[in-house]
């Protein structure tokens, strides 16, 4: 029974791993804006000239 | 003005009611629909290629969308209607000020080496194509590094080369584009920061709360199963140690708000809906922490979790209206951004721009004509200057200033130019003071609604009695039974028609009258929506509509309606153009909307020559066919064969041609299409009464509403306090108040009023007081929307029995203290679902039955 046991033990550490991803995320904010993303993706996908723009502002 | 000749002339005119909010479908299939702005092109129709095009201002964005290869723009959003991007005139001139170094850093610009960037408030960001465009603002100019736009914020950051373009084209190609973006300071909006905060707290309990209900109930699951006794001896130690930690987590992090809103509420000897689920929460946690101790159980871990986390669902669900639109908003956003500061009192010449917020006392201010006064001033220099006081007093006509009268913060200079002596400050403006008193007065505002009221304090009653008595009949025989018995009916007895029920039908029939027009703050407006018994209608630009132009006509010599004589036409169109006089323009879009003035070969060719505007009489017009004057009656002189009847409820404008008077424009301000019969509607219902800031005899308008419902109350000369006086007695006789306004003359009547509806015109207005803002052409439907909210929360009413029936089955099983925790694991969640199920599918119901009809009704022109 102790396989049992550690099995558990491993899904809620990886469960809680996501949970505090989820809790970073829901904390900055990525949460608050659902539709702009959702549109942005949608796009069709145009070269960007300046590439070290995006780097350096993100 | 000069493409108006240009384009083919339309004679129909469309029923001015259409639900803005509406897909566009075209109602007659011969009005074209803009390419660019998805409006349906009423004025005129420009057509380049297979397009049409409702304004210049339309062609000149596609053509430079269309120039820049982001014609993608078009396909992104087909249907909705991006009426608010119709440009007016595009001043870029007023961004030259955006290049000084200071004011840039007012804005918020940030500098990073070579780079900088700065966040724009665009409030016209409507649909995914808003996003596309605004996301691609690099195209415009190599020297825009990225840019990024936010659909929540109505927002868009830019990254920007300062030394390859300067602050100002920037915010020129957002005006181009028809994003003329804000100038205001970046706010720090202290309101919002806390939403968002409380927004990103709850969302972050919801989690932990998911996360530990779904971990709980896997982990309880073999004990409901019965799997292997043997197996589950081993485990079982296990499981509950972790069940217990789980549950102490979701206690002390996910339903901890519920135990600090109790003992605020307490402390006011108030009853909240927060105080029996604390108390449940509590009985759940103790009573399952004593039987694992006591190894008499496996306790109700699982209940509990999943109780709170649905409690959190349907709290989530309350924050979850509709986002699109901005209600609360400051003071500055509504005074310019800078203005023009002058030396002396005739130096027309070289003014300074400043900065509003660095404005000191007894500073000299220039004032241009379109332009919005920055604080309260004492004229000392006007020419011909005649200021718009409606957005402050609720007063329709614009007024002429004298020098040494004061004028407002927040008027608006229509004609003319004037400098003033800064007599307040922006900030101890009457403006800055009438609205202190709107945020003030809010915080009497009760927030939580009679019903829920009610339901709290019958449902802690009966409750508590239940679980009393239960306990009391057992003690005799079973002590350990009686408290059982005792907990175990606490434990069961969820207010969840409140707590669930209530927030998902509200949002969404909050989410279904947005969709027919209807925009409301929150769920708990709605809720108030459905007991109202009183509602008060503010005259101008609510129950009259300034911009229609049904109410100008023109009469000739002999005093009879009839067309507009080409020389008039001629003659108007011309004169528009050198001046922007509030008269002539009405006049210019009457002709336009009429198709007169369309036919190019029908004018008579009339040239310019000079213009003058003689203060509070009227225009001069030299032409090569003479002189020409526009004005009032005795301006114009001449003898006048006709008769001329002033009516009282409209103005004149008389058009002379030297001696010889050509006839006169009648200007009337109309009651919006469809009213009549909305009035009539409401009235049944309703208490109804009108309070305007003119006198009895300039809102003679009203006759025939007075008329149709002899009940009506009318108010006149009512100043914003006398209003606010009158809102908060009908309040204090217990009355449901709506209050039906569009100004911020209104404000502190409408803060006072249980709901605040402010009319808006155009697409984005913002109205610091309202709960609930409607179009201005999808107002008519108020009786509809009145009517859903009530039967709505009818429907609710029943899913709220459905719930006490549970509850009853519920309390049944736990008087007799024997409620196992599988039968509470699925009984609690399984009746909290249905209930909430049922709520959400009665609204559904209500909205097809009542909500249906709007879309015929609204595009039926009535009367």
């Amino acid at each position: 029974m102790e396989a049992m046991i550690i099995l558990i033990l491993i899904s809620l550490t990886v469960a809680i791993g996501f949970l505090i991803a989820f809790l970073r995320s829901a904390g900055s904010g990525q949460f608050e804006d659902m539709i702009s993303p959702a549109v942005r993706m949608l796009g069709d996908d145009t070269p960007q000239p300046p590439a070290q723009t995006e780097t350096n502002h993100q | 003005m000069a493409s108006t000749f240009l384009s083919p002339p339309i004679s129909t005119r469309e029923p001015s009611v259409v639900d803005i909010n509406q897909k566009s479908k075209p109602i007659k299939a011969k009005v074209p629909t803009c390419h660019h702005c998805h409006d349906r092109c009423i004025d005129e129709v420009i057509t380049v290629g297979e397009y049409h095009f409702c304004c210049n201002g339309c062609l000149a964005v596609y053509n430079l969308i269309s120039a820049h290869d982001l014609c993608d723009y078009y396909d992104i959003d087909h249907t909705r209607s991006r009426a608010s991007l119709r440009l007016g005139r595009v001043d870029t001139a007023q961004y030259a000020v955006l290049d000084k170094a200071e004011v840039a850093l007012g804005l918020g610009l940030m500098s990073r080496g070579e780079e900088a960037s700065i966040r724009l408030v665009c409030p016209a960001i409507t649909c995914a194509s808003c996003l596309f465009l605004l996301d691609n603002l690099s195209k415009f100019n190599p020297a825009i590094l990225s840019s990024r736009a936010d659909f929540a914020d109505k927002s868009v950051t830019i990254w920007f080369r300062p030394d390859g373009i300067q602050l100002s084209e920037v915010a020129g190609i957002l005006a181009k584009l028809g994003y003329p973006p804000l100038l205001q300071p970046p706010t720090a909006d202290s309101q919002g920061q806390t939403d968002r905060t409380a927004s990103r707290a709850l969302l972050k309990r919801l989690g932990l709360a998911g996360f530990c209900t779904s971990n709980i109930m896997m982990l309880s699951f073999p004990a409901y199963l019965g799997l292997d006794q043997l197996l589950l001896r081993q485990l079982q130690p296990v499981f509950t140690v972790l069940s217990v930690l789980l549950s102490i987590m979701v206690v002390s992090y996910s339903a901890w708000p519920y135990y600090t809103k109790t003992w605020l509420n307490m402390r006011h000897g108030q009853l909240s809906v927060d105080f029996p689920i604390a108390l449940a929460i509590t009985t759940l946690l103790f009573r399952s922490l004593v039987e694992v101790g006591f190894q008499t159980g496996t306790g109700y871990f699982d209940s509990l979790s999943g109780l709170i986390f649905l409690l959190l669902i349907g709290q989530w669900m309350q924050t979850r209206y509709y986002e699109g639109l901005s209600f609360g908003h400051q003071l500055d956003q509504f005074l310019p951004f800078t203005c023009q500061v002058v030396s002396g009192k005739d130096d027309y010449s070289a003014p300074i721009t400043r900065l509003v917020s660095t404005l000191k006392l007894g500073e000299l201010v220039l004032i241009r004509i379109g332009e919005t006064l920055p604080a309260d001033l004492k004229v000392i220099s006007a020419q011909g200057a005649m200021i718009d006081n409606a957005y402050i007093t609720g007063e329709s006509d614009a007024i002429l200033v004298q020098e040494g009268e004061e004028v407002w913060a927040g008027a608006k200079l229509v004609a003319g130019s004037l400098i003033g002596r800064v007599d307040k400050l922006p900030q101890q403006s009457y403006l800055a003071q009438l609205w202190k008193r709107a945020n003030q007065s809010s915080d009497g505002k009760q927030h939580s609604t009679p019903l829920a009221e009610a339901f709290v304090r019958w449902f802690v009653l009966i409750t508590l009695g239940i679980a009393l008595l239960s306990a009391a009949y057992w003690l005799s025989t079973d002590t350990g039974l009686a408290i059982s018995a005792f907990t175990s009916v606490l434990m069961v007895a969820c207010p969840c028609a409140l707590t669930l029920a209530m927030p998902f039908a509200s949002g969404q029939a909050v989410s279904l009258l947005a969709s027919k027009g209807l925009y409301l703050k929150n769920g708990q407006v709605f809720e108030w929506l459905a007991q109202l018994n009183q509602i008060v209608f503010d005259k101008t630009g609510t129950l009259t509509d300034m911009g229609q132009t049904d109410g100008i006509s023109w009469y000739n010599q002999a005093g009879i309606k009839s067309d507009v004589p080409a020389l008039v036409r001629s003659l108007i169109s011309l004169a528009s153009t050198a001046n922007n006089h509030p008269a002539l323009l009405a006049a210019c879009k009457y002709l336009r909307c009429c198709g007169q003035g369309q036919d190019p070969a029908a004018l008579k060719q009339i040239h310019l020559l000079h213009i003058q505007q003689l203060v509070g009489q009227g225009l001069v017009v030299s032409t090569d066919h003479g002189l020409f004057r526009i004005g009032g009656m005795e301006f114009c002189g001449g003898v006048w064969q006709g008769q001329l009847e002033t009516p009282a409820d409209g103005s004149v404008v008389v058009v002379a041609q030297e001696e010889t008077i050509l006839g006169y424009f009648l200007f009337r301000q109309p009651l919006r299409p469809g009213l009549l019969m909305m009035m009539k509607q409401l009235a049944s219902a309703f208490a109804l009464s009108v309070s305007t800031g003119d006198s009895a005899a300039g809102a003679s308008v009203l006759g025939p509403i007075q008329r149709l419902i002899p009940s009506l109350s009318v108010l006149f000369n009512q100043k914003p306090e006398d209003k606010w006086i009158y809102i908060k007695k009908l309040m204090e006789a217990g009355n449901t108040v709506l209050m039906v306004g569009d100004g911020l003359n209104d404000g502190p009547a409408m803060r006072t009023a249980t709901i605040a509806l402010a009319v808006t015109q155009g697409g984005h207005q913002f109205n610091p007081a309202a709960d609930a803002l409607v179009s201005d052409k999808a107002l008519v439907n108020l009786p509809s929307y009145l009517s859903f909210a009530k039967s709505t929360l009818k429907m609710v009413t029943v899913s709220f029995w459905l719930s006490l029936v549970y509850n009853a089955i519920g309390l049944s099983m736990a008087v007799s203290g024997h409620l196992s925790p599988m039968v509470a694991a699925f009984f609690m969640p399984l009746s909290s679902l249905s209930v909430v199920a049922l709520a959400v599918i009665l609204t559904r119901w209500q909205a097809k039955r009542l909500l249906s009809t709007i879309n015929d009704y609204s595009t039926t022109p009535t009367n």
